[in-house]
């Protein structure tokens, strides 16, 4: 398994020292789609591991899958050489390590962007520009719908999590209560 | 010489030599046999007598160990008695002791009791009061001009701290 991780994380160092300057911010986004949606339809894929079909057939696969999800074409070259390889089962593993790569290099900080409203462009804008102020690092981000805030923001990577919400403020208030009925 | 003469004078010589048989007897064959049955009843009486010396001594003895036995009896006695009342004190003190710690520790219960239901009471209200804040704040953030607004709040905290 370990053995794996390595090999996969060649893999993914190689394709990111020969492309990395052709991939846009929008075809690393499609990575992450790209790797999100691998994640969620992992035994999907087993069957490229079977011997019935050949290389040629499974390239054309993971080709029409890349072109759904608008993945950059030096991804379907990298697919097409792990078919070739018989290494099918790492791509998974080699996704996830060029998008840590690609963020590493880069500089990126890649959020979530929580609210209970869609956001406008401008707001959104700003909210970057505000994350990117905090953390000195290039924002990319993926915004989703969560009715679960009341009323807010939530922004969340990785490693940092900034949070303007009134379930935020209730939980605080309601955490320190709890405090002061325990003192 | 007439024959009473004669005869009168061998009766006397027939006595002496009577006597002389009885005399010589007595002297070589009674005589060492009772010599020696008195030495025989002395020796027994020397012994009882040293006996009945020991047996006094004995008894004085035995009298002193009696006397001894009995002082120290006494203190014994005297000693046990001091040690009973000093247990006594010391278990008198001990249940003193006991019944404070208990009626602490009932206390401490009783407490700890009152804090439990009062912390219970306490978070069943604070469920009850955060439940229907968050209903009433959902149902009012629920229409997008006032979740808007809160947004644009935020916004414009991002944009101050920004400038």
């Amino acid at each position: 398994m370990n053995g794996d991780r390595v090999i996969a994380r060649n893999y993914a160092v190689a394709f990111i020292n020969s492309f990395i300057d052709d991939i846009s911010e929008q075809d690393f986004l499609a990575m992450q789609d790209a790797l999100a949606f691998w994640e969620e339809n992992r035994k999907t894929f087993y069957f490229l591991e079977a011997p019935a079909f050949d290389a040629a057939k499974k390239i054309s696969i993971l080709n029409e899958v890349l072109e759904k999800l608008y993945a950059p074409e030096s991804l379907k070259e990298l697919f097409a050489l792990l078919v070739r390889h018989k290494r099918v089962l790492l791509i998974r593993d080699v996704l996830r390590e060029i998008c840590a790569l690609y963020k590493k290099r880069k500089n990126i900080l890649f959020f979530t962007i929580s609210s209970v409203h869609e956001l406008h462009d401008d707001e959104l804008d700003l909210i970057k520009q505000f994350l990117k102020n905090k953390t000195g690092k290039t924002i990319l981000c993926t915004c989703v719908i969560d009715k679960s805030l009341i009323a807010g923001i939530r922004c969340r990577s990785e490693t940092v999590e900034w949070e303007y919400s009134v379930r935020k403020q209730l939980d605080n208030l309601r955490r320190q209560l709890i405090l002061q009925g325990s003192t | 010489m007439s024959s009473s003469v004669i005869s009168t004078l061998f009766r006397f010589i027939n006595f002496g030599l009577v006597c002389a048989v009885a005399t010589y007897v007595f002297v070589k064959k009674i005589l060492p046999s009772v010599k020696n049955k008195i030495a025989a009843k002395h020796t027994e009486l020397q012994d009882i007598a040293a006996e009945n010396k020991n047996l006094l001594e004995m008894q004085k003895e035995i009298q002193e160990e009696i006397d001894e036995q009995e002082l120290l009896s006494r203190k014994l006695y005297d000693q046990i008695s001091v040690w009973s009342s000093v247990f006594q004190k010391e278990q008198d003190l001990y249940r003193q002791e006991q019944a404070l710690v208990v009626k602490r520790l009932r206390q401490r219960l009783d407490t700890q009791a009152e804090y439990k239901l009062h912390s219970q009471l306490r978070a069943a209200v604070l469920k009850k009061a955060f439940e229907g804040a968050q209903q009433e704040l959902a149902s009012f953030f629920a229409s997008e001009k006032n979740g808007r607004q809160f947004v644009t709040s935020v916004i414009e905290r991002m944009r101050k701290d920004l400038s």
